[in-house]
């Protein structure tokens, strides 16, 4: 062989140590269960840094891993219902497949990627679907299309190895693992309050459009329930009165009556977001739009005991 | 843009019929008798080109046309997909062709070598766009394996992917997001997908030219350049020096020239240059967006042309001309002058671009509120983080432009120690696999030409 040659080959596979180095952290690490081999790191520290840096992935390989015919599917608000709970009433293994910030288009994502885990693994159709929707998720402008890429990191082990946040999430991981996990920190509650209605009400409503194609894409899915015999249930969680005035601030309140009346018929509505108890109590939330525990615990109870007592069926 | 092994059959019959062209042409003396076979060669080569790429973009404006005073048209539709690399082989065998009839190159009378001259893999689909008198003689030479030329190669690879894959990727999400679905956007939001726009183009082809070039470089092979620092120029001519060498270099030698160039009365040489950028703004796509691309393009030049006594009045009346602030508004207006015809490139039709020129400064009074510009980006598909790390690759990519302009960055860093130098390739290389957009990867944006 040529000496020119040997030179390179040589300098060529010194250069890619690293790169196979970094395959090898990968799969021991694999803080989001994607190989499934590995035991190196703890589920807990695993579980903290991942649900922390990516929740959407998270859940979604988890949810292939061990699939559930129950789901309840939507962002950080419906994180509030204990599957414990659900399971002690109605016997059944619900999976929360949450992503933070979880957008409408990218919840009806989640159906149809879950339900193809079905149809193409166990020749079975999914049992029952909670959908956590709220007016702020109808909307044109709040788009992002996070589901796309995941189902991408799951067909393609490349793209998951070599992804910027698998990085992060690898480090987070090492950390929690060997220097302990850490508390959350606390935020100041009022401040955070305040911070809420404030921006995040502004974020959600300044712009507003009404979400055509996403309709139409909510009714395919109602349809396609319907056809199948899963239960569907779209779910609108409370959210403190004064966040809700912001709405009507930004003169909205025509459309989110719109909004009650076009989803009504997709499935099942169950309203908790109108002027009730919860809604009055400040005590009810750790921020205007997430409930505290009790609370959660409270609407399932009462959606899965067939008695709406504070919510409302649409 | 497609792939489709029957289109084959297009590339062998230009090799065929330039080939056979060029044999006949070559055994005869006067150039009369030359015309009637290169005409040939332009007609059979700008046929499949117009039959591929064009009929029916004129079919459709004729048939509006006749729509428009009730006469019946009934002339379908050609069910064709475009070529891969049409436009660009085209180009480069009919320069051979043109050479050989105006005597400026030899005559090939090797077959298989002109078939590799027009199917030279590393630049087919894209370019650059090589001229027979640079390229065919080089496939004449042995190429020994070298370790030098095969590690520059490399590094040039290496580069041009990063530009693609990191940073042009990453801003066609933004770039895409909001010019294919406009209605959802105004105001600022156009303003940065326009600015990124700009540079995905060029971080988008000029990577794919360091491909090229770098990987023929690894076969020892030599290409021509095609880009040299094109958002550094301070005129348009001057961009048009350094943007897309090979295709403005081809239609000054064989249109523009031909035409008469600059050596005619005012009003002509006025309509050479209109008529040379209204050609070249066709060459990229049949639209009428590329039309007026071409077509502003034009009207920059010829404007420079007419208002250069009056600018140098003002220069010599305010004493600015050589000071660096009259080179950086040059720069600055030149780049502004481009980013302007790059709305015409980019949208999907005229009336998309006027939506974003009537639209982009709809929020002009809230370009100073930080909140409200940081709101008015809520919805670009991407958090504000990734608009940052945007504006930080674009910057990278520009000091590198910079440090370019004393020589070429790749010969300086030889001399530089080796942790520095593998420091660098490893920047790169992990950049690309981790901050490449590899569920988003989207298709060279000059595959479509």
């Amino acid at each position: 062989m040529n000496k020119e040659v040997k030179i390179l080959l040589r300098k060529g596979s010194v250069f890619m140590l690293p790169i196979i180095a970094w395959i090898y952290i990968v799969i021991v690490v694999d803080p989001f269960n994607y190989f499934n081999v590995s035991n190196f790191i703890s589920e807990k520290a695993k579980e903290k840094s991942a649900q922390q840096l990516n929740s959407l992935l998270y859940n979604t390989v988890n949810f292939r891993n061990n699939p559930t015919n129950s789901i309840i599917i939507g962002d950080s608000r419906i994180r509030k219902l204990p599957t414990e709970k659900i399971k002690q009433l109605t016997g059944d293994d619900y999976y929360t497949m949450h992503s933070n910030a979880a957008k409408l288009n990218e919840i009806i994502d989640l159906f149809w990627f879950s339900d193809s885990l079905w149809c193409s693994d166990n020749y079975t159709n999914l049992e029952n679907v909670i959908i956590g929707i709220n007016f702020n998720l109808y909307n044109e402008y709040a788009y992002s299309n996070r589901v796309t890429d995941v189902k991408k990191i799951l067909d393609n082990k490349f793209i998951y190895i070599f992804n910027w946040n698998i990085l992060e999430t690898i480090y987070l991981a090492l950390k929690n693992e060997f220097f302990g996990l850490k508390p959350n920190e606390k935020k100041d509650k009022e401040e955070f309050w305040d911070y809420t209605i404030k921006t995040i009400a502004k974020n959600h409503y300044s712009k507003y459009k009404h979400p055509k194609e996403t309709l139409l894409r909510l009714e395919e899915m109602g349809a396609y329930c319907k056809a199948n015999d899963i239960n569907l249930i779209l779910l609108i969680v409370p959210h403190y009165k004064e966040f809700h005035n912001r709405l009507v601030e930004f003169d909205l309140a025509e459309e989110e009556n719109a909004y009650k009346n076009e989803i009504k018929n997709i499935g099942r509505v169950i309203d908790y977001d109108f002027p009730n108890s919860i809604t009055n109590c400040k005590s009810c939330f750790s921020d205007p739009i997430h409930t505290t525990d009790s609370i959660g615990e409270i609407m399932v109870n009462e959606i899965f005991s067939d008695s709406l007592t504070i919510g409302r069926g649409l | 843009m497609c792939w489709k092994v029957e289109y084959i059959v297009l590339i062998i019959t230009s090799t065929l019929i330039d080939y056979f062209v060029a044999q006949k042409m070559a055994a005869l003396k006067e150039k009369f008798k030359r015309k009637k076979w290169l005409l040939i060669s332009l007609f059979s080569n700008l046929g499949i080109l117009f039959g591929f790429k064009y009929f029916n973009f004129v079919n459709a404006n004729v048939q509006a046309l006749f729509d428009n005073f009730n006469i019946f048209y009934g002339v379908p539709a050609f069910d064709v997909l475009l070529p891969v690399g049409i436009s660009f082989y085209t180009f480069q065998t009919l320069s051979y062709t043109i050479d050989v009839y105006n005597g400026k190159t030899p005559v090939q009378n090797h077959l298989g070598i002109f078939a590799v001259y027009v199917s030279f893999f590393p630049q087919l689909v894209a370019g650059p766009i090589e001229r027979s008198r640079h390229l065919l003689p080089q496939f004449y030479v042995e190429h020994k394996f070298s370790y030098d030329r095969v590690k520059y190669g490399l590094q040039q690879m290496l580069w041009g992917f990063f530009k693609k894959l990191v940073i042009a990727d990453r801003l066609a999400i933004v770039v895409d997001g909001v010019y294919n679905n406009l209605d959802n956007y105004s105001g600022f939001s156009l303003v940065v997908a326009t600015f990124f726009f700009a540079f995905q183009i060029y971080c988008d082809f000029s990577g794919y030219t360091d491909i090229a070039i770098g990987s023929a470089r690894v076969m020892g092979f030599e290409l021509i350049d095609n880009f040299k620092r094109p958002y550094f120029s301070k005129s348009i001519s001057e961009f048009w020096k350094r943007w897309h060498i090979s295709l403005s270099t081809w239609f000054r030698d064989y249109l523009y020239i031909p035409l008469g160039g600059n050596r005619v009365v005012k009003w002509r040489w006025y309509y050479n240059l209109f008529i040379t950028f209204l050609v070249s703004g066709f060459w990229h796509g049949a639209n009428w967006t590329f039309l007026v691309w071409g077509a502003l393009h034009g009207t920059y030049l010829i404007m420079a042309i007419v208002l250069i006594k009056p600018k140098k009045y003002i220069l010599n009346m305010l004493n600015l001309k050589g000071s660096f602030i009259y080179k950086i508004y040059r720069v600055t207006f030149t780049f502004t002058l481009v980013v302007f015809a790059w709305i015409f490139f980019r949208a999907n039709n005229i009336s998309d671009a006027f939506y974003v020129i009537n639209n982009m400064f709809s929020d002009i009074g809230d370009y100073t509120d930080f909140g409200k510009m940081k709101l008015s980006l809520r919805g670009l598909g991407v958090g504000m983080n990734d608009i940052l790390i945007s504006v930080g690759l674009i910057t990278f990519m520009e000091l590198y432009n910079l440090y370019e302009r004393s020589g070429d960055v790749w010969e300086k860093l030889e001399n530089k120690p080796k942790w520095i130098r593998w420091s660098i390739y490893y920047i790169l290389l992990f950049g690309i696999l981790f901050l490449a957009p590899y569920s988003r990867v989207s298709n060279f944006i000059y595959f479509q030409f």
